[in-house]
């Protein structure tokens, strides 16, 4: 599969409360300028397995509980060490039991590439089924669309 | 003197959502086992109430993130039949095209995440993708391949929106179908090749009998729709569905438990049902493997629903090129129609099993009433039923070996238990 110079943005959620985090941040996304980076939704993080090697850069958003309180949401690179833990050791539950960290590992054992992953992860409180994201998840995925627009924009003009 | 020991599981690991078993144990019977699920569809029912039948597609499509495609396809089939709505031959060939997207999908993310780590005593995903790199990685291409279908017809890759009362909001160009046609032909050979190594995989031996229902069709392997036939019972039409099915109320779960009226039995519904009944049916290239890989019918031991599942890839696969490959855009992508007051049901096949949907309409168009009856509850008492059969010969071994072979066991009933439950516990209690 050939690899494109280009970013690709994925939100990992389901319907449930806050768990809709990953989805509203790329909804967000499509209303800015996020340059050429394409936005993808999907629901079972295996899908973004076949996704890093398609594109230069992979950037994941999703839902976390367990955050610290004052930290709406976090950016962690995959591969820096300290990231790296905090990664491998947030509570994430996921469908079929193959969570984001899970599904990494799976793809390293696949001879993917992940050094180019960055995740955004968001604090999430409530994952009650169907429930409304609560009002501070909601701020907190406006917050962090801009956040990554912005960083997205600053960076247009490094060659990938 | 009386011994009580408990073991728990903190999840039933690589099923879909979460639930709890409790089995409780008396020298060398079993005395009870009880699988603990709970049910969101029931919350949905009452969520339909009021709502315009134009919101119920979308809203079905929510119960479950895994077979979005199942629940709105029962549905518009049910309200399309409450109001005499007649499809288009070229509309639905397009729903079965949907409907083979989320079967390849949901069946290759069964095959080679969930179930083939079984077999290798392998205790994740992780630990198969790095013994069969190959394979696994084949299977992801395949669930893209399906996703792919998913959202070309359905709108959208994650809960389909394309999906209405009628047909769909757009049809597809012959040229964005086409396009399909490269990696679903390579995803045939594959599936081919996948099904050969999963032949060759060691199968425990559990076959006890047991009744298998599946919708059944006159000239095609059963998507949409079908007499609901049996391999115990003669055949019904879905109209009576609930005049020969019902659901009882248990002390220990939310969910319901659905059993035959007659005897309140249990009765099996999936992939080894369907092929049970509808293997005539096949695709050619299925059929063929059908013939070459698939042990001798009938088809009892339940650790064979991996096979019985990746035949089915196949078919899917064989079936949407045919569909692309003839395709012809219909001249109207629905059919138009005016609400009244009326009743309907219809039943098609979600990857795990036969799915069942009831609405009663007003002639305002809104829902009055709603019955949503998923795979995974109907499958419930037979998971129970065959847990107490296959647990005897567990007994000697230690808790975490019972508790993870009844994980296996279950697993291949691929329960969708986000659809009735969250999160499973074992209570092994012994006496």
């Amino acid at each position: 599969m050939s690899m494109v110079c280009s970013t690709v943005i994925i939100g990992i959620g389901s319907p449930h409360g806050d768990d809709q985090f990953g989805w509203v941040v790329i909804d967000e996304l499509a209303t800015m300028d996020s340059g050429d980076a394409i936005l993808r939704k999907i629901n079972n993080p295996v899908d973004l397995i076949p996704e890093l090697e398609t594109y230069n850069r992979v950037i994941l958003v999703d839902a976390s509980i367990g955050l610290p309180r004052n930290e709406p949401f976090l950016k962690l690179m995959y591969m820096d060490a300290k990231d790296h833990k905090l990664i491998r050791e947030m509570p994430g539950r996921s469908t079929h039991d193959i969570g984001l960290y899970l599904t990494l590992r799976m793809a390293e054992s696949l001879g993917k590439r992940t050094d180019h992953v960055i995740l955004w992860i968001g604090h999430g409180v409530s994952f009650d089924k169907m429930s409304e994201m609560s009002e501070a998840t909601v701020i907190a995925a406006s917050d962090c669309a801009i956040a990554i627009a912005k960083e997205l924009c600053d960076a247009r003009n490094v060659a990938c | 003197m009386t011994e009580a020991r408990k073991i728990t599981v903190n999840a039933l690991t690589r099923v879909e959502g979460e639930g709890a078993l409790h089995v409780r144990v008396s020298g060398d019977q079993v005395e009870s086992v009880r699988l603990s699920i709970y049910e969101p569809p029931r919350f949905f029912e009452a969520f339909l109430r009021g709502r315009a039948i134009e919101e119920v597609p979308d809203i079905t499509a929510r119960i479950c993130g895994i077979c979005p495609v199942a629940y709105q396809m029962t549905s518009v089939h049910a309200i399309e039949k409450a109001l005499d709505i007649s499809i288009s031959p070229g509309v639905r060939q397009l729903r079965r095209l949907l409907y083979c997207g989320e079967w390849i999908e949901s069946h290759v993310l069964h095959i080679f995440m969930l179930n083939a780590p079984d077999f290798f005593d392998c205790h994740s995903g992780i630990e198969l993708a790095e013994r069969f790199p190959d394979q696994v990685n084949t299977g992801l291409r395949m669930k893209k391949i399906g996703n792919g279908l998913l959202e070309l017809l359905g709108g959208r890759a994650i809960h389909p929106v394309n999906v209405r009362v009628g047909g769909f909001y757009r049809l597809p160009s012959s040229d964005e179908l086409a396009q399909q046609l490269p990696e679903l032909r390579w995803a045939l050979d594959a599936a081919i090749t996948s099904a050969n190594w999963i032949a060759g995989f060691d199968f425990p031996e559990f076959s006890i009998d047991c009744e298998l229902v599946a919708l059944q069709h006159s000239s095609e392997y059963p998507m949409n729709e079908g007499v609901i036939a049996s391999t115990r019972c003669p055949s019904i039409v879905v109209d009576d569905y609930e005049k020969h099915f019902g659901e009882l109320h248990v002390e220990h779960s939310t969910a319901l438990h659905s059993v035959r009226r007659d005897g309140d039995t249990p009765y099996f519904l999936g992939p080894l049902a369907r092929l049970q009944l509808n293997h005539h049916r096949l695709t050619p290239l299925a059929k063929q493997l059908f013939r070459e890989i698939c042990p001798p019918l009938p088809l009892r031991n339940r650790f064979h629903s991996i096979i019985a599942r990746i035949i089915e890839v196949v078919h899917a696969l064989e079936e949407a090129i045919a569909i692309i490959e003839a395709y012809l855009p219909p001249s109207e992508p629905f059919t138009a129609y005016q609400s009244k007051a009326s009743c309907g049901c219809a039943a098609t096949e979600a990857p795990r099993g036969l799915i069942y949907h009831h609405y009663e309409i007003d002639d305002e168009g809104l829902v009055v009433s709603s019955k949503i009856v998923p795979p995974t509850s109907q499958n419930q008492l037979q998971i129970e039923s065959d847990l107490r059969e296959y647990l005897p010969r567990l007994l000697k071994e230690s808790e975490d070996t019972i508790a993870a072979e009844c994980e296996k066991l279950i697993r291949n009933y691929d329960p969708c238990i986000s659809c009735s439950t969250h999160f499973l516990t074992l209570n092994l209690e012994r006496r």
